[in-house]
């Protein structure tokens, strides 16, 4: 997605919050984010971008094998843990 | 959160819905049903996957009981288990059945929170096969066939005459032509719900021109993924897809001048909130064009069988009167029928499920399935 369009368009689906961006891979071409990783301050929810598309569903419909590749790359970059992706197993 | 104790079938259904929630896994089913028969040795050359990521998603498939066979070492052979499948068919089928035009279940009820997730967990399981299957292969919402040799299409409008049509993108599941009546203006920020593969993003893109904006969402990231690659080909840089839910849209207030949306609003558990947040994303003053299937009147369970077959839809459609009055609910004005067109499921396939009397009961009555489009704005103040 462009970052323009993530700039202006993007919120948060549930708090429609504003966004934190972190890019991690920019076609500098299209201006357009590849990879990267959107942030809510109010829930704490975090939103991967891959292959240039922003994945937005709720927490119990997101994919763990296809977001975990870019949940690492961001931990790296952080050196830190980001607040864990919710899951539906368990209890 | 707190302990519950499921029931095994329970366990076993998501366990397989899981499994199943993965391009990759369904490209490999899709792989599996298409040769319809046990694969020995190597399935990597069919499938733009490594070898270990293969193996990886193989034994997540067998773990849910979809496949059969061995899948590691020197003896590699596997096939679908045909019991575990129809299992998987038979309680999407109930749900689909369950799930009636009375308008105390099926009008935005969020209470009933296991049912609605059930749903859109099936909605993203069937359109991400879907996206993963070749054009000439569909099984879709409103142009559903009952077995790979029959495809009917009957329900969806032609686009060809369109401005804008892109063949790959149209996936022949929508039931109307929202984008027709959509009175986009050039430059214009328009957001398809639903989008699929990107067919009405392309024609409203037409519209918009270059100075406006199209935003697709989808529910299904193999969908989103498709419709991505539909918008490089064409190398437009204003059309722009977000994996998302229609019920929870990540976009602010006032985003939109237009709103389109073909054949979705009927698989969203919670109508009402959907439309809230319609309202909420199009400026005051814009406006909706939604193409969907409605119900005028009761559709008896034998023919809602027949029609499902028909038309996807059917199943999840509601009674138009309350449709009509949940778009009303949220906030809208001047609402318009701009287009309501009968839905006549031909006879032989009424046949597999009516005897000759039933068949020329419901015959002589008129069609209570119809595609409707509606257009509604949001007041300026």
């Amino acid at each position: 997605m462009k970052l323009k369009t993530i700039e202006e368009k993007l919120c948060c689906p549930f708090d429609k919050s504003d966004l934190d961006l972190q890019i991690f891979t920019l076609d500098t071409d299209n201006d357009e984010v590849l990879e990267g990783m959107l942030s809510c301050a109010t829930c704490e929810r975090n939103y991967p971008i891959i292959s240039g598309i922003p994945i937005m569903t709720p927490d119990e419909f997101r994919e763990e094998a296809l977001e975990k590749p870019v949940f690492d790359k961001w931990n790296q970059l952080l050196g830190q843990d980001p607040s864990p992706t919710p899951q539906i197993e368990g209890d | 959160m707190k302990k519950v104790a499921y029931t095994e079938t329970q366990m076993r259904l998501a366990q397989v819905l899981k499994a199943l929630g993965h391009p990759a896994r369904v490209a490999i089913m899709d792989h599996l049903l298409k040769v319809n028969a046990c694969i020995c040795g190597d399935i990597v050359n069919e499938l733009p996957l490594a070898q270990p990521t293969v193996s990886q998603h193989l034994k997540e498939l067998k773990n849910a009981g979809l496949i059969q066979g061995s899948i590691e070492g020197n003896t590699i052979c596997y096939c679908i288990d045909p019991q575990d499948v129809a299992e998987l068919r038979d309680y999407l089928q109930n749900m689909v059945e369950t799930l009636n035009p009375e308008p105390e279940k099926s009008c935005g009820n969020k209470g009933n929170i296991a049912a609605n997730f059930a749903i859109k967990e099936m909605v993203k399981a069937k359109y991400s096969l879907i996206a993963a299957q070749s054009p000439a292969s569909q099984n879709s919402c409103c142009a559903q066939d009952s077995s790979p040799q029959k495809i009917y299409h009957i329900m969806t409008d032609e686009y060809n005459n369109l401005a804008g049509y892109n063949p790959a993108a149209d996936l022949q599941l929508g039931c109307g032509l929202p984008t027709k009546f959509a009175r986009i203006n050039p430059g214009d920020v328009v957001v398809d719900l639903g989008s699929g593969a990107g067919n009405d993003c392309f024609v409203a893109r037409h519209e918009t021109g270059v100075k406006g904006k199209v935003i697709g969402i989808d529910f299904s990231a193999a969908m989103v993924q498709k419709a991505r690659q539909n918008a490089q080909q064409k190398n437009f840089d204003n059309v722009e897809f977000i994996v998302g839910d229609i019920e929870d849209i990540p976009l602010p207030k006032a985003t939109a001048q237009v709103v389109v949306s073909n054949c979705v609003m009927n698989l969203v558990p919670d109508k009402v909130q959907a439309f809230r947040e319609v309202f909420r994303i199009l400026k005051p003053g814009g406006h909706f064009s939604i193409s969907d299937i409605v119900l005028t009147g009761d559709l008896p369970a034998k023919i809602k069988n027949a029609a499902e077959m028909y038309a996807g839809c059917v199943a999840s459609a509601i009674l138009q009167s309350d449709y009509l009055e949940i778009i009303k609910q949220a906030g809208f004005s001047n609402l318009t029928i701009q287009k309501n067109k009968p839905i006549i499921v031909p006879e032989h396939i009424l046949k597999d499920y009516l005897n000759p009397d039933e068949i020329a009961a419901y015959s002589s009555r008129e069609t209570v399935i119809r595609s409707l489009s509606i257009y509604a704005e949001k007041p300026r103040d």
